[in-house]
């Protein structure tokens, strides 16, 4: 059975509907992950999706960004008839594609190349993209002053704080100017002041450019610097609240 | 720390055990190679030995020549002539002895009576297998078989013959002996020297091997370490477990490489090196040296594991100590150059008749600190050059791959390592296997190939060279000869005091086509038609003899023309032999005069380079695909989630190619070289300047070829490893 998000219900200021997700089905051997799930994201909107360990967020992220194709339903991506598509249809080398250009990531530990300096790493997606490295290092440098970390530019991940290497991967994830970024854990290795740093920039940064955000968490201060939270349980989404957009900002 | 917990960590999971497995292999293969290398150095020194009862020269004086002195009851006349079948050497001794000799002979006992001959299995074969004619009438009657305890090989061809007093004239060296040696006399000094380059050259991928696999998979481990420590397990007792690991891991492989070498004894000793293949037990090595290996290998490999683990800082949270490796210094070129360097010098004090003492010794510690040298100068010239590519990366592939160069470029390099070590390898031997007589050129010589002038010998001609001293009824010889099936002539070169030149009759320079049939007389050919021609030396020129008294004529060498068939030539060989006329021995082609022990030699490099080829690329292969995966392995969440990320999957792979072709181009060029000076110094210092190198056989491009062609392989066959371990759906429950 679906559970729809009444997400009607919810006054938001983001109208367009950018992600669009119909009678989501995952199964893991016997396991059912996600049991039909129904969700529509929009625009620029901050969703924290919250849950128990093992209630499938994580692989309801996956099933939204193509990181693996559900066993049933669909998911749409655009905010425009024209531009819409349905990513379980795409073959796995233009999901990575769109992954690549349109979405961003990140994840709560041992995502940064250890070899790589911080402004290194930062620039890898754009290299990816085929951008000079010149002008890469050039947008990487930006972002990383902006997040703060200019002084670490040339630092590796060992060389840099749990706290510090998540604003590197921040900075890595919207480098390229994602339409959506998703954010897995992105504050669990983290001790609490960090945390909120962490999040205080993701959101700001988020809001300033636009970039609709969905973030994983366990814990509900992270959550609260949502637009909207939705509470995942035995692969199904089972509620959805508006959150004072103040306490998002705080 | 209990046996059960170190169980659980180590081989908790599949992966783990497989992980263990590996090593296991990786250890096994390197205790065999170790333990059949070891056996086939003491083999050689073995099969010396037992056939130094053949250096006559070693055993007593030599006698007079034209003397007859006569065999005693405790002394025996022997000469070791040249015997040939079909361009093999025979190793044979003729042996006068009185009927009541008490001289033993070493594996027959006593000395066969005129008349009979003792033959070793193989050439008892051999005899058997062609007509009488061909070969085994040279001998007499055959007694008995030479026991194996006094051959070098199985394939040994060697015959000892009872002859009569009579005819041990010293035209050939005779030697009274009364004992036989039995001891090495150093004589194959050169070999050995080459045996023990060669079997250096492969162990040392097989360390590497070794050293490569014990570490596959360490990041793992360290993540199970990790969480040991959160348990409350203080460092000693985590670098005690990986201890315990290792130790258990590699007494497994250790043994059973004990067993497959004990098990492929019987195929290895079927490998032909230098004199023939070996007899099984050659290749034993003592139980003592066996356990020294087990246990020097396990302590060697569970030492390593555990000071590299402590080393590592594991801690609660994971590898709290940076894991950067310490940045290569300009010193670690220091063993190369010396190395080297050293060997250039024994070569020029040679080359310049300068004693060097332990010359053999020196060139062999120069091959070892120039090999050793080479992988540890590799990490440092991999740093230099992969900092300033690094600066120039302009794609992901390139800047990811550069990165991981220059943060671990004693990691990356030691996976090309073994595969740069037996380039090494391949080069000096296949550059030295193209070695040739620098005081020869073999193109124009008499009876080669090139002999296509007009004055050059016909083709499948045979000198006999004669005794002049003994008189003979060469009239006899000459029509046993010419009616004997397959021979076309025969013809008499005489020498004559204060005349440089051969000369010939008119009707015998007519037989050998040098004049119009017909001719009558005497003219005078130059000397190299019949010997080897100096390079650079004019044709050989048909001119007037002076005037001759025919009593003042030498015999000197009978040549007798054949119509170039095996069968023809052999049973000329045996008619000769068996005739009246008293030989210098046995008839041979100016190609097979020529040839003799350089000839050997060469086989015996030629077989080494094929092996050392063989076994160090195979070995350096498998390094190199496990070095390959176990880097992948190390990363593979932070290269999983940037595949997460989107990046394409031939990124992935330009990042595997990239970090395994940086290290290696940056060193093969200097190895090639290196191996070429090596193969220069070893060459012109063992043979003293007598040989030079020149451009290798097109099969050695070949198989440069089909090494570098499996090397590729053994990367790109980590592509499918590379993509299943950093797919999104394993990374996304790391």
């Amino acid at each position: 059975m679906s559970t729809a998000i009444a997400t009607t219900t919810v006054p938001t200021p983001h109208t367009a509907v950018l992600l669009s997700a119909r009678g989501l089905r995952v199964t893991f051997g016997h396991t059912e992950a996600l049991r039909g799930v129904d969700l529509d994201i929009n625009t620029g909107e901050v969703i924290a999706v919250m849950g128990p360990s093992g209630s499938g967020k994580s692989t309801l992220l996956h099933a939204l960004a193509g990181v693996i194709v559900p066993d049933a339903g669909t998911v749409s991506y655009g905010s425009t008839p024209a531009e819409t598509v349905e990513i379980c249809a795409l073959d796995e080398t233009a999901r990575a594609r769109l992954r690549l250009t349109d979405f961003g990531f990140v994840f709560q530990f041992g995502q940064l190349l250890p070899d790589l300096s911080a402004i290194d790493n930062v620039s890898i997606p754009l290299l990816l993209g085929g951008m000079r490295r010149k002008d890469a290092l050039r947008q990487a440098r930006t972002w990383l002053g902006r997040l703060g970390l200019a002084e670490q530019a040339n630092q590796r991940p060992t060389e840099l704080s749990g706290g510090q290497a998540q604003r590197v991967a921040i900075a890595r994830a919207l480098v390229t100017g994602p339409r959506v970024l998703f954010a897995d854990e992105p504050t669990g290795s983290l001790d609490s002041l960090a945390a909120e740093n962490v999040m205080v920039l993701l959101t700001d940064v988020a809001r300033e450019t636009g970039t609709t955000v969905l973030i994983i968490t366990h814990d509900a201060r992270t959550a609260s610097y949502a637009d909207r939270e939705i509470i995942v349980r035995d692969g199904r989404v089972t509620a959805g609240f508006a959150l004072s957009a103040s306490v998002a900002g705080s | 720390m209990s046996l059960a917990l170190t169980r659980l960590v180590a081989a908790g999971t599949r992966g783990a055990r497989l992980r263990l497995v590996g090593i296991a292999a990786g250890v096994g293969i390197g205790v065999t190679l170790f333990l059949l290398l070891w056996g086939a150095f003491n083999g050689l020194q073995d099969r010396e030995e037992r056939s130094s009862w053949t250096a006559l020269a070693v055993a007593g004086d030599p006698v007079a020549v034209g003397s007859t002195p006569a065999p005693t009851r405790d002394t025996v006349l022997v000469s070791s002539p040249t015997e040939r079948f079909d361009g093999t050497v025979i190793t044979r001794l003729d042996i006068a002895a009185t009927s009541d000799s008490t001289v033993t002979v070493p594996g027959i006992s006593r000395p066969p009576a005129a008349g009979t001959y003792y033959a070793s299995p193989a050439l008892a074969e051999l005899i058997d297998s062609v007509p009488a004619n061909q070969l085994g009438e040279r001998f007499g009657t055959r007694i008995g078989l030479i026991s194996d305890t006094a051959l070098a090989s199985p394939d040994s061809l060697v015959v000892v013959t009872g002859q009569p007093a009579a005819r041990m004239t010293g035209a050939v060296m005779t030697f009274a002996i009364s004992d036989f040696p039995t001891l090495s006399f150093g004589g194959r000094a050169t070999y050995q020297t080459l045996a023990v380059v060669g079997g250096i050259a492969i162990l040392l991928p097989v360390l590497l091997l070794v050293g490569i696999v014990t570490d596959l998979g360490a990041a793992e481990r360290r993540e199970r370490f990790a969480t040991l420590r959160l348990l409350g397990a203080t460092p000693g007792v985590v670098a005690r477990i990986a201890m315990g690991e290792t130790a258990l891991t590699s007494l497994t492989g250790a043994l059973l490489g004990v067993l497959l070498a004990w098990l492929v004894r019987p195929l290895a000793a079927l490998l032909p090196i230098n004199e023939g293949t070996f007899f099984v037990a050659d290749l034993a090595v003592p139980p003592v040296a066996v356990i020294a290996a087990v246990t020097l290998t396990v302590l060697a490999t569970s030492l390593t594991a555990g000071y590299r683990t402590y080393r590592a800082g594991v801690g609660p949270l994971g590898v709290t100590r940076q894991q950067r490796e310490r940045r290569p210094r300009v010193v670690a070129l220091v063993p190369l150059t010396v190395g080297f360097l050293g060997m250039l010098g024994v070569t020029v004090c040679t080359l310049a008749d300068i004693q060097v003492p332990l010359f053999s010794t020196l060139l062999i510690g120069g091959f070892i600190l120039t090999a050793v040298g080479l992988v540890l100068a590799g990490p440092y010239l991999t740093y230099r050059v992969s900092r300033v590519a690094a600066r120039r990366a302009r794609g992901a592939a390139g800047v990811i791959a550069l990165a991981r160069i220059t943060a671990t470029p004693r990691a990356t390099f030691r996976a090309v390592s073994g595969l740069l070590i037996a380039l090494f390898v391949v080069t000096v031997f296949t550059a030295a296997v193209t070695s040739v007589d620098a005081s020869v050129d073999a193109s124009v010589g008499p009876g080669s190939p090139g002999g296509g002038e007009e004055n050059a010998l016909p083709a499948g001609t045979l000198l006999a060279g004669l005794d002049s001293t003994a008189a003979t009824d060469f009239d006899e010889s000459r029509a046993l000869l010419t009616a004997t099936e397959g021979v076309r002539g025969v013809a008499l070169a005489y020498s004559l005091t204060n005349w440089e030149g051969v000369i010939l009759s008119g009707s015998d320079a007519a037989t050998l086509g040098l004049l119009p049939s017909g001719a009558a007389g005497y003219v005078s050919i130059d000397n190299s038609y019949i010997n080897v021609r100096s390079a650079g030396e004019a044709p050989p020129r048909v001119t007037e003899a002076p005037t001759v008294n025919p009593d003042d004529l030498e015999p000197w060498v009978m040549l007798i023309l054949t119509d170039g068939t095996v069968a023809a030539q052999e049973r000329a060989r045996t008619t000769a032999e068996t005739g009246q006329i008293t030989l210098m021995g046995a008839p041979a082609s100016v190609a097979e005069n020529q040839g003799g022990s350089v000839a050997t030699l060469m086989r015996g490099f030629t077989t080494m380079a094929h092996l050392g080829v063989l076994i160090a690329t195979l070995i350096s292969t498998v390094s190199l695909a496990v070095s390959t995966t176990a880097s992948i392995l190390d990363r593979r969440r932070s290269l999983g989630l940037l595949r997460l990320m989107g990046m394409p999957v031939p990124t992935l792979r330009r990042i595997i190619l990239g970090e395994a072709a940086l290290p290696f181009l940056t060193v093969v060029g200097g190895s090639i070289l290196l191996g070429v000076g090596v193969a220069w110094s070893l060459i012109t210092t063992l043979t003293y300047g007598k040989r030079v190198l020149s451009w290798p056989e097109p099969s050695a491009y070949i198989v440069l070829g089909v090494s570098l062609l499996l090397a590729l392989t053994a990367v790109l066959a980590t592509f499918r490893t590379a993509r299943a371990h950093t797919a999104v759906s394993v990374t996304r429950f790391e």
